[in-house]
């Protein structure tokens, strides 16, 4: 998978590139809009993160520049702007996604996968991570052969991340996904339904699967 | 190309920017236009009086001479010597007033008159004869050939009672002095008038510029206040009632624009104070733990725990910076039909678990079904942010209760709960950005103290407001309404 990173602050470049890199990815930064307008047609990419505000010629002028010349390229817009009105431009400018500026790199990773995820894979109706099973068609989650006692919302909790195993959500996210709230907060509402969670599905047993990734959020994986 | 056939635009010529009439200049010349046409009018209406007191008296006398020569002729109509003598002796009875009196038949025949009227007023110039019924006979001005004024006076009257012949009586009376008179009146009266012109124009200038004068030291007031000196106030003393209002008006704008003022400060101060706190944590433990070589984990914990920090920093400057949005009135919301009881029962499970923790009950009541065209979103964090308030001031065993009702136009959210209260002297501020009712109380548990503010803003976005009362010991309810557009 290839990503070109177009963003002029040397900083945010450096660790983009760094992270992203780790996470298997190819990547390319530019660090004009004219350069990466160039790089961004002459080169095949998966993906375009853009800045808005670059040196020579803008992040939205870059995309309007691309879709015109045909190219369909995925866009995900990086930017300090917040407004509404920042956010409905980017979008009609044909970006996929748009992030506002300071964000968690884990909320930006799991935006790149669901953008690269959107060509439709079916999820399977059965999820294994060790030996945690979850039916998703019976709403049955059972581990060593256990069934698990779990609330509607545990279940969506604990499928959230096994389907995103290996990925650290963010507490936004969870409560994004879970329970339908959109908005930042200080609450550990989040960590209390996480900790509910653990008593059923990691305390009974040796092997923990569900991990805490301190200052980001949780993770859903089988570490030896 | 001949030039003559090609058009010539008038090119206009630039307008020159008017100047509107200071205020001293448009009421000086009223009061100019107004006062001088006063005194112009009375003195025009005594000189005129006077002039006609005058006439009045010169016919009044010129009427008994007519009527004494006219009971003379009925008297005895034969006495030729009489008449005449009466007649031609006349300017002898009143030697002050020069008097001409003539008698002439129908005819024209002259039957007396006073020596040397012909050279002086032919019969020729009375040419309004009177016939003798009136009270009194009205005569007008002739000059004569000699230069001097005469009221004269023709009456003809019937001398026998058949009415078959009559006489004309003409009289005259010099009354030149009369003239000199109302000519010196005249010169008095346009030097009267010249120092009236002086005198109001100037008089009016000045004393306008004294009551314009208290509106240019408020102009020269309001021009002198900036940000250092908003504590300045118009001094309202001795202004008059107009003035005073909009003395008044102009201080209590200062006074808002101070507190407006004071508050930023204050804020900006707190922002400083709160950025304070997590910086120096993040600074400190980085610094710790660069002193020495550490095991892969101390550096974890240390990444970590700014990681924390970070977070923190970042969710108080969104919330700044939805504070400083939802201020702008020009801010848009973006409005949906809302299911409230859904909404609710969403937030219910989202907190279910904080509350079982905190052993505190936590219900919900709203009708199922009920539609509100409100931000869905901001209704969220509000609602959210009142239930982990509640949440985090009700001991075990208390209870928290939501309510939602649609009264009128607004979605009323009433929060109780059973804590442990607000007390009085806070209640005013809980709305107040980063203000914490217990100081002592750690960041952590108390989060950024900007919660409350928030749900204030997002009742302002929606046009509605957010209340609160609180009795301490007993709990607290929070009502917060939203306006549905």
């Amino acid at each position: 998978m290839k990503i070109l990173v177009v963003e002029d602050e040397e900083k945010t470049a450096a660790y983009l590139r760094k992270g992203l890199t780790e996470q298997g990815f190819v990547v390319d930064v530019c660090d004009k809009g004219d350069d990466g307008l160039f790089t961004a047609r002459t080169a095949g990419y998966d993906l375009i993160i853009l800045d808005v505000m670059l040196p020579e010629r803008d992040g939205w002028s870059v995309l309007t520049e691309l879709r015109r010349g045909g190219n369909t390229t995925p866009a995900l817009y990086l930017t300090a702007r917040d407004t509404v009105q920042d956010r409905v431009k980017g979008l009609e400018l044909g970006a996929d996604d748009y992030l506002v500026k300071p964000f968690a790199f884990s909320e930006l990773l799991a935006r790149i996968r669901n953008i690269l995820r959107r060509s439709p894979s079916r999820h399977p109706d059965v999820l294994q991570v060790g030996d945690l099973e979850i039916d998703f068609i019976r709403h049955k989650a059972s581990r060593a052969d256990q069934r698990l006692d779990l609330t509607p919302k545990e279940f969506a909790l604990l499928s959230l991340l096994a389907r995103r195993q290996g990925e650290v959500l963010t507490r936004t996210l969870i409560a994004e996904q879970v329970w339908d709230m959109n908005f930042d907060s200080d609450t550990n509402v989040v960590d209390v339904h996480v900790r509910r969670l653990r008593s059923k599905v990691d305390d009974p047993f040796d092997k923990k699967l569900i991990h805490t990734v301190r200052g980001v959020g949780y993770v859903l994986e089988e570490r030896s | 190309m001949s030039s003559k056939n090609a058009p010539n635009p008038e090119i206009p010529a630039p307008v020159p920017k008017k100047h509107p009439w200071s205020l001293a200049a448009r009421l000086t010349l009223w009061f100019f236009v107004t006062s001088f046409s006063l005194i112009l009018v009375a003195t025009g209406y005594l000189y005129l009086a006077l002039a006609k007191n005058l006439d009045r008296e010169d016919d009044h006398f010129l009427t008994d001479r007519a009527r004494g020569v006219l009971a003379l002729v009925r008297e005895r109509p034969t006495d030729q010597d009489a008449i005449r003598k009466q007649v031609v002796w006349a300017g002898a009875a009143h030697p002050e007033s020069v008097i001409y009196l003539r008698v002439i038949r129908e005819d024209g025949q002259v039957v007396a008159e006073t020596s040397g009227m012909g050279e002086v007023l032919p019969s020729s110039v009375f040419t309004q004869t009177q016939a003798d019924k009136s009270e009194e006979f009205s005569g007008h001005n002739h000059r004569s050939t000699n230069g001097r004024w005469f009221r004269v006076v023709a009456v003809r009257a019937s001398i026998d009672r058949t009415g078959a012949s009559a006489l004309v009586v003409q009289a005259a009376m010099d009354r030149s002095h009369e003239e000199e008179l109302l000519e010196d009146y005249r010169r008095n009266l346009w030097i009267v008038l010249g120092v009236a012109l002086i005198v109001c124009s100037l008089g009016g200038y000045f004393i306008i510029l004294k009551a314009v004068r208290p509106v240019q030291k408020i102009a020269a007031t309001a021009s002198r206040i900036r940000s250092s000196t908003l504590d300045e106030r118009i001094a309202v003393d001795g202004l008059p009632a107009e003035l005073r209002i909009l003395a008044d008006t102009f201080n209590e704008m200062l006074d808002r624009l101070e507190s407006s003022f004071d508050r930023l400060s204050q804020f900006s101060a707190d922002i400083a104070h709160e950025l304070r706190t997590p910086l120096n944590n993040l600074r400190g433990e980085a610094e710790v733990a660069l002193t020495r070589p550490r095991t892969l984990d101390e550096y974890r914990d240390v990444i970590g725990s700014s990681l924390e920090e970070f977070g923190k920093l970042s969710r108080m400057i969104d919330s700044l910076l939805f504070l400083a949005r939802a201020e702008n009135p020009a801010t848009q919301i973006n409005r949906e039909p809302v299911d409230v009881a859904a909404q609710l029962e969403l937030l219910r499970e989202y907190f279910e678990a904080a509350a079982d923790e905190a052993g505190v009950t936590l219900t919900m009541q709203g009708r199922p079904g009920w539609m509100a065209n409100i931000d869905r979103t901001l209704f969220q964090r509000a609602v959210s942010n009142l239930l982990s308030n509640a949440l985090r001031h009700t001991p075990t065993g208390g209870k928290v209760e939501v309510q939602a009702e649609i009264v009128a136009d607004e979605l009323v959210i009433h929060v109780t709960d059973t804590g442990e209260g607000i007390p009085a002297t806070m209640l005013p501020h809980i709305f107040d950005r980063f203000f914490r009712a217990d100081n002592s109380r750690s960041v952590n548990t108390a989060g950024t103290g900007l919660g409350l503010a928030i749900v204030k803003g997002i009742a302002q976005l929606h046009g509605g407001s957010v209340t609160v009362a609180s009795e301490p010991q007993h709990g607290t309810q929070f009502c917060l309404r939203l306006g549905l557009e």
